[in-house]
């Protein structure tokens, strides 16, 4: 099969997956503390499912190797890249699950990674919309890492930091409070 | 307390058997704290190597292996990027910047990487520190030469002073580019990382040496002089890997898919820190069979402690008895032995550690050397006391069987001994 029809076809796959997978937030004592899923994290009007509906009817006509196969792929590229962020998120503290990505770390503890909500984001499929993707950063307490892609839940003040990019995008950051280990 | 002198002075006597009690303690104690030490320190070290780095980019390879020769240089590289490729990448819009490597060549046992002079501006290493000139500044002119620590170091190279690679990782006089030494024009500050044994030179400079070079060898009387050599066409065809940055963490999954599924060469581009945590899994459970090893090896110390003291006992009873006859009570016994069993332990603790640290002083170099990974000798950490008093804690529960046996032994024999 083409590689980008693939690519379209996991991606669907992936996108259908944070509806059902991730570890459920937990409820939180403290009243300030808001707990997120990951649809939250999508404004309501930014529906990927609709999106890959409209390049998979498209894609369906391709033949291999198809140059429009390549044009298609780098629109949805550029859509999945700068999906829109929640704005009304911005500044409140909340406490979000997911999988772990370490991006910084001494060996035994990171102080940078990224929370996604599907396991194996980075490798096995492709991965979620810019949306999807939080980076967590814990400077004062970095956290004891257990194992590639751990379940954690971080609990901190949300913020959507603008990208210097041409396109207007933003991306989610937490500093996080507190991160605590999940099991599966 | 002055029974615990009593114990010393009695351990004194039989100063052969204590020594080797000692010995297998102290022995056992290494083990335990050498791989606790090795395991958390290459750990750190190879952490500390990069940081700030987004993707590692390499042609497709495994990840472990891209990772290990781009950044560690260790191994090698299967293969290598071209140029218009590198360019292409360094122009996505997500990219705010790329460090290209080119690796190959080498001076006296030392790395020489060729690279661009963003290296200096955006290589971070140890939590995002960048790397600082103790003398002079990055490279200008083609052959110009940035030198880490350790190599200006070992061969007491100053600024201005010129020095001669050597085409492979081996330095044969053969394969030496004599005819385009470079010049010293900075020398970096300590880093603790591979940085320290590397020669630094501009893309340009690694392309002019090789300008009359063919397949490896130097081609028979096309000698191309030092100055010809700089007018000729000194961009590079390609390099080994390239480092990239990106205006944003949270993008990085986008632009790693970009780079692996790049249609017109096929690439890797992986996240080190993904790529060193999937090392430790790997080599955590090595790493814990190790731990559970040199922790039985301190219990087999302790148990010969314990034979070595149970069959003592016997041969003592009369030492026993004429203490007792000075006016030792049985609870005195009991804390003689204990107080032996800590006493050893104690020793074998203190010869133990300076074992250690004797063997990390001379293994510091070797590592370094071999493994790129910088060693820090530094104070027992939380851990590592903690080890140190468990040691200590079993060896005076160690002490307690013979000690209770002495004591039943001095209640029944009191002063009169039948052997």
């Amino acid at each position: 099969m083409n590689r980008m029809m693939a690519f379209l076809l996991v991606g669907m796959f992936a996108l259908s997956l944070p509806a059902i997978s991730p570890p459920q937030a937990a409820e939180s004592n403290a009243p300030s503390v808001q707990a997120v899923e990951w649809k939250d994290l999508m404004p309501s009007d930014f529906n990927p499912d609709r999106l890959l509906k409209k390049y998979y009817d498209e894609v369906a006509t391709l033949q291999d190797n198809d140059p429009r196969a390549e044009r298609l792929a780098e629109g949805l590229r550029k859509v999945w890249e700068n999906a829109p962020v929640v704005e009304a998120l911005n500044n409140r503290v909340v406490k979000i699950a997911g999988f772990l990505v370490t991006l910084e770390g001494d060996g035994r503890t990171v102080s940078e990674f990224l929370l996604v909500p599907f396991f194996g984001a980075c490798i096995h499929v492709p991965p979620p919309p810019s949306n999807q993707i939080v980076l967590v950063r814990t400077k004062d307490r970095p956290f004891k890492v257990r194992e590639m892609f751990q379940t954690v839940s971080v609990t901190g003040r949300l913020r959507t930091q603008a990208v210097r990019n041409d396109v207007a995008s933003a991306s989610y950051v937490i500093d996080a409070m507190r991160v605590e280990a999940q099991s599966r | 307390m002055p029974i615990f002198g009593l114990a010393l002075k009695s351990l004194l006597n039989r100063r052969l058997t204590a020594c080797l009690m000692v010995l297998s303690i102290s022995l056992s104690v290494m083990l335990l704290l050498g791989v606790e030490r090795l395991r958390t320190q290459a750990r750190a070290g190879f952490a500390n190597t990069i940081s700030g780095t987004d993707l590692v980019v390499g042609a497709r390879t495994g990840a472990t292996a891209l990772l290990l020769h781009a950044v560690f240089r260790i191994g090698y590289a299967t293969n290598n990027v071209s140029w218009t490729t590198y360019q292409d990448i360094a122009r996505y819009p997500r990219v705010r910047w790329t460090i290209p490597l080119s690796l190959g060549d080498s001076f006296r046992g030392f790395t020489v990487l060729g690279t661009s002079g963003d290296y200096f501006r955006h290589y971070r290493y140890a939590r995002d520190r960048a790397l600082e000139f103790a003398a002079g500044t990055a490279f200008d002119d083609v052959y110009d030469a940035v030198l880490g620590v350790d190599v200006a170091r070992e061969f007491n190279l100053r600024l201005h002073d010129s020095l001669v690679v050597a085409h492979g990782a081996v330095d044969a006089e053969s394969s030496r580019h004599t005819d385009k030494p470079f010049r010293v024009v900075g020398i970096l500050s300590k880093t603790g990382t591979p940085v320290d044994r590397t020669v630094h030179v501009s893309l340009a400079g690694l392309e002019a040496i090789h300008v009359d070079w063919q397949s490896g060898v130097r081609a028979p009387g096309a000698g191309v002089s030092a100055d010809e050599a700089r007018r000729q066409n000194l961009t590079p065809r390609s390099i080994t890997a390239f480092l990239v940055g990106l205006d944003s963490r949270n993008a990085v999954f986008h632009v790693q898919r970009f780079i692996n599924d790049y249609r017109k060469e096929p690439l890797l581009a992986v996240l080190p820190g993904v790529v060193l945590q999937e090392l430790w899994d790997a080599i955590g459970v090595g790493e814990k069979a190790l731990l559970g090893v040199s922790a039985l090896v301190a219990l087999v110390g302790l148990c010969g402690m314990v034979t070595a003291l149970l069959t003592g006992l016997n041969e003592r009873r009369r030492e026993m008895a004429v203490l007792r006859s000075v006016g030792a009570r049985p609870r005195h016994v009991l804390a003689l032995i204990v107080g032996e069993a800590i006493a050893l332990g104690a020793g074998g603790l203190a010869v133990g550690v300076a074992l250690l640290y004797l063997g990390l002083f001379i293994a510091q170099s070797f590592i370094q050397t071999h493994l790129g990974l910088f060693i820090e000798i530094g104070a027992p950490s939380v851990y590592e006391w903690l080890l140190l008093a468990l040691v200590l804690l079993a060896s005076f529960v160690a002490g307690l069987w013979p000690a209770i046996l002495a004591y039943r032994y001095s209640l029944i024999d009191g002063m009169t001994v039948h052997v």
